[in-house]
């Protein structure tokens, strides 16, 4: 579909300028050949308009001849022929427009246009024609580059939503045999705690997979799959894992992405908890700050223990994912000394 | 009455629920004895050193010490059956000559296959080093970040930047580290391969040296020189280990 006449604006846009050289033509009559201007302005304004549509058929001819560097040559030598001929077309009809005009109002003496009018007009509608066809050509190329853009982005869309998925954490299959362990220690001695735990961990894998889906999900539903995870943890560590929970209750419904908190949870137990001796107490702190929300996740560390390399690497895909979701709007900070371990993030605050 | 050979076993596992289970299975196994249970490295390092067991269920995830650690810290002749729920460790589990290898959670069945040949094991007698394997099967995946020397039945554990310089002595290594030293069964070459290469250079036959420690080079006789430390010590430096300081520096 021919692009000035598919859209409504560009279309009428298009008039309005040729029916502003149609005025000049008008002008250029009652000049030249002493027109009177209702006589000028009726020969003009139509063969203007009609000599628009004429030009509009640049687009199929450019399409037809792509611009290319090689055929240079190829391409002057055609448009330079269409529009002789096109324009010449136009003169004729201007010719015999004129006559008509001077049938119906019988107002002018001279009954042939003047030699130096059609001499300009014909000028005047080659130039007009190759004018049309550069306008042509340009409006190609920048539909070819918005074209491109747009698919740019796009693609840059379906990368951004790729990476989400693959940075989005997965289940750790080694929480998930160290739970079943626990089951089957637990399913001769304590047939109830092996119940127990049971549930809980059918509860944080249905949870898990169904928040997983999500593009985003609240603070309180994120808060809650972390407790439950530690409440499976509490089975395996007993003593060794306390939780402190101070969370701020204007936090909970604000939006996050799925999942954000699960690995720095996972951290502080494969990474701190797990390599002490007597355990120690996890402390997870949300906190509203104005227009923004700071959630940190703290937990003792054993400073003999060598910095293993997976710490590094999780902390890293929650970093890139805060990236992706909020660009420069978002932080993530490591505290580390000698004997604890704390991550903060700070996030946007998005309600509901 | 019983003239049977009672096997001598420890439990070694850092979660109170998986020690449990190995107890339960044990049950069924009056020629077991059970020695007592170690819920982390240090414990087991000691409990193997003044217990001599005869037979080992080791973890190897654990605080402080990982299974690995422990048998390079232990030089005694015992049965290993090591148990955990990492599959990626098993390999190495076998480098280090373990009779088997359980994945968490296992079966009774599985579990008297893995004791069947453990005992068969202790029956034959065979000897085994687990001091040297274990201690070859460390080092290979990274750079060590830590030295473990076992004193007795007491372990210290030295980071790596904690150490000024070790000197080769006999068949022992000194390790000289926060103004102590330390006695450690190893070679040097051993030693050198495991720490890192850029902080650490051999700069003599018997000294490797961390660079960081190094004050100042003297020349002491034609082609001879030494290394002063920020504390004073004096250490040789031979021509071959002047190359590599100068490479570093």
């Amino acid at each position: 579909m021919h692009p000035i006449l598919a859209h409504r604006e560009k279309f009428g846009l298009y008039l309005v300028a040729w029916l502003i050289l149609g005025f000049l033509i008008t002008t250029l009559a009652v000049l030249s050949d002493r027109f009177d201007w209702l006589f000028a302005l009726s020969f003009s304004v139509p063969v203007t308009l009609l000599y628009a549509f004429v030009g509009l058929s640049a687009y199929y001819l450019c399409r037809a001849f792509p611009l290319d560097r090689g055929k240079l040559f190829q391409l002057i030598l055609v448009f330079t022929f269409v529009s002789i001929v096109s324009s010449a077309i136009w003169i004729l009809f201007c010719k015999w427009w004129y006559w008509l005009l001077n049938q119906i109002v019988q107002a002018h003496a001279q009954t042939e246009i003047s030699d130096a009018l059609i001499t300009i007009l014909f000028g005047v509608g080659v130039v007009l024609y190759i004018l049309s066809v550069s306008v042509h050509y340009l409006m190609i190329e920048f539909e070819k580059v918005s074209r491109a853009e747009r698919r740019e982005y796009e693609l840059r869309l379906l990368a951004q939503d790729a990476e989400l998925k693959s940075l989005r954490a997965q289940i750790d299959p080694h929480f998930l045999f160290n739970s079943l362990n626990s089951i089957s220690s637990l399913t001769a001695a304590d047939p109830v705690g092996a119940r127990k735990m049971t549930l809980l961990l059918a509860d944080f894998l249905r949870k898990s997979l169904n928040l997983a889906s999500k593009n985003k999900i609240t603070l309180g539903e994120e808060i809650e799959l972390g407790s439950n995870f530690l409440d499976i943890e509490k089975t395996r560590f007993a003593e060794r894992l306390q939780v402190t929970y101070d969370c701020d209750s204007a936090c909970s419904s604000l939006f996050v992405p799925p999942l954000i908190l699960q690995p720095l949870i996972e951290n502080a137990i494969k990474h701190g908890i797990a390599n002490l001796v007597q355990g120690g107490a996890i402390v997870i702190q949300t906190k509203r700050l104005g227009s923004r929300v700071r959630i940190s996740v703290e937990n003792p560390v054993d400073k003999e223990a060598p910095i293993k390399a997976g710490t590094r690497l999780g902390l890293e895909n929650v970093r890139k994912r805060l990236t992706t979701s909020y660009a420069d709007e978002a932080r993530m900070d490591i505290i580390a000394t000698d004997t604890r371990f704390k991550v903060e993030i700070f996030l946007p605050a998005e309600e509901i | 009455m019983t003239k049977k050979k009672v096997v001598r076993a420890l439990i070694v596992d850092d979660e109170s629920l998986s020690r449990q289970v190995i107890r339960e299975y044990l049950g069924s196994h009056p020629e077991i004895e059970i020695l007592g249970e170690c819920a982390n490295g240090f414990d087991a390092v000691k409990e193997i050193t003044e217990q001599n067991p005869d037979l080992v269920f080791l973890d190897i995830q654990m605080p402080k010490l990982n299974g690995f650690e422990v048998l390079a810290l232990v030089d005694k002749n015992m049965s290993v059956i090591f148990i955990t729920a990492f599959d990626h460790y098993a390999l190495k589990a076998f480098d280090v000559h373990a009779i088997d290898y359980l994945l968490k959670p296992f079966s009774q069945q599985r579990f008297d296959e893995a004791l069947e040949r453990a005992l068969r094991d202790i029956s034959a007698k065979k000897h085994r080093d687990f001091h040297v394997a274990a201690a070859a099967a460390q080092p290979a995946d990274r750079i060590q970040e830590r030295v473990l020397v076992r004193e007795g039945s007491q372990v210290h554990v030295l980071p790596a930047e904690t150490i000024d310089y070790v000197e080769a002595q006999d068949d022992y290594i000194r390790i000289q580290a926060g103004g102590k030293s330390f006695l450690k069964q190893q070679r040097l070459s051993e030693l050198e391969e495991a720490l890192d290469h850029k902080k650490f250079v051999r700069i003599h036959r018997s000294y490797i040296l961390n660079i960081d420690r190094m004050a100042k080079i003297e020349l002491y006789a034609k082609d001879s020189r030494i290394v002063i430390l920020k504390d004073g010590t004096k250490l040789n430096v031979s021509r071959s280990g002047y190359e590599k300081l100068r490479g570093l520096l």
